[in-house]
């Protein structure tokens, strides 16, 4: 929901800070691959444990016009279209 | 009643009884009139923002009624669980926008209520999930977060899709083993997943 809600904050050099910012977390590219994939291959489940983020935290007129503009599906595929984005293989 | 005369019976309520919210009977007595002439009132003074209307035949006065006092006049078998409970024991980051609440009855076919205390959601749940604790409408942290890994995934899923977690350690591992036993067991599993306590060991543990 942070990525989709932030995303017009990425810089150029997004995604060279973001390696930086993965290597120092010790955190290994195998996880981050492994985890764009469960994202890709269980959008169906991401897409609702979304909608259901929607309709329960964020306040109701973001919540509507979150919905209007297509709910937890399209945040998904917004989601899923800046990650591969910015963590290229 | 005057105005005036409103505010200060609702204060002194408050003060004596605790209680905030009335139903219009409870209302016409206090003010000695006719149901009639009350509704009248209230739909006057309502409009002039001096009283609020809570729910169907319910009011009380425009601050200080949380949803603790509105779960009970609405449904006095209903208590707070869930995201919403887990919140105010500060066992998660998130904030609900949403009352959870569960109920042993079904609410007429709406389950949401947007009231001026907050919307409140109303779940029919089973009679082994359902378990009032006592005079309280706030559960305990280690049932809210049953009562959260149950409504989740009921629906499909998994809690830290949802939420992240903290002060876990805080629960009590005695009370949490035991209020488990009564839930499925993919519950249990979730739970015992996050928590690190096994619902099947011994209390003693």
């Amino acid at each position: 929901m942070d990525v989709f809600l932030y995303a017009d904050k990425l810089q150029a050099d997004s995604p060279t800070r973001l390696h930086q910012k993965l290597v120092q977390m010790q955190i290994p590219a195998e996880t981050i691959m492994r985890r764009l994939k469960d994202l890709q291959d269980n959008q169906q489940y991401h897409a609702t444990a979304i909608q259901k983020v929607i309709d329960e935290q964020m306040e109701t007129t973001v919540g509507h016009q979150m919905n209007a503009g297509g709910g937890g599906k399209t945040v998904l595929d917004s989601v899923l279209s800046v990650l591969t984005r910015i963590c290229p293989p | 009643m005057k105005a005036l005369d409103w505010q200060n019976f609702f204060a002194e309520r408050r003060a004596s009884h605790g209680k905030v919210v009335f139903s219009v009977a409870e209302l016409a007595n206090a003010a000695q009139m006719t149901l009639h002439a009350l509704n009248t009132e209230l739909g006057r003074l309502v409009q002039r923002g001096l009283i609020a209307r809570y729910a169907h035949g319910q009011y009380g006065p425009v601050q200080g009624v949380g949803s603790e006092d509105l779960v009970s006049q609405i449904d006095p078998g209903a208590y707070i669980t869930g995201f919403s409970a887990l919140f105010r024991h500060q066992l998660v980051m998130q904030a609900p926008t949403e009352v959870t609440c569960f109920a042993a009855r079904r609410h007429n076919r709406k389950t949401d209520r947007l009231t001026p205390a907050g919307k409140l959601r109303f779940v029919r749940v089973p009679s082994a999930i359902y378990a009032k604790p006592g005079q309280r409408v706030l559960v305990s942290g280690e049932q809210a977060l049953c009562d959260f890994a149950w409504l989740n995934l009921r629906d499909g899923i998994e809690l830290q899709s949802l939420v992240t977690f903290r002060n876990l350690d805080s629960l009590s591992r005695r009370r949490l083993k035991q209020i488990l036993r009564r839930y499925p067991l993919k519950v249990q599993d979730a739970v015992e997943r996050i928590t690190g306590v096994a619902s099947n060991a011994p209390l003693s543990a």
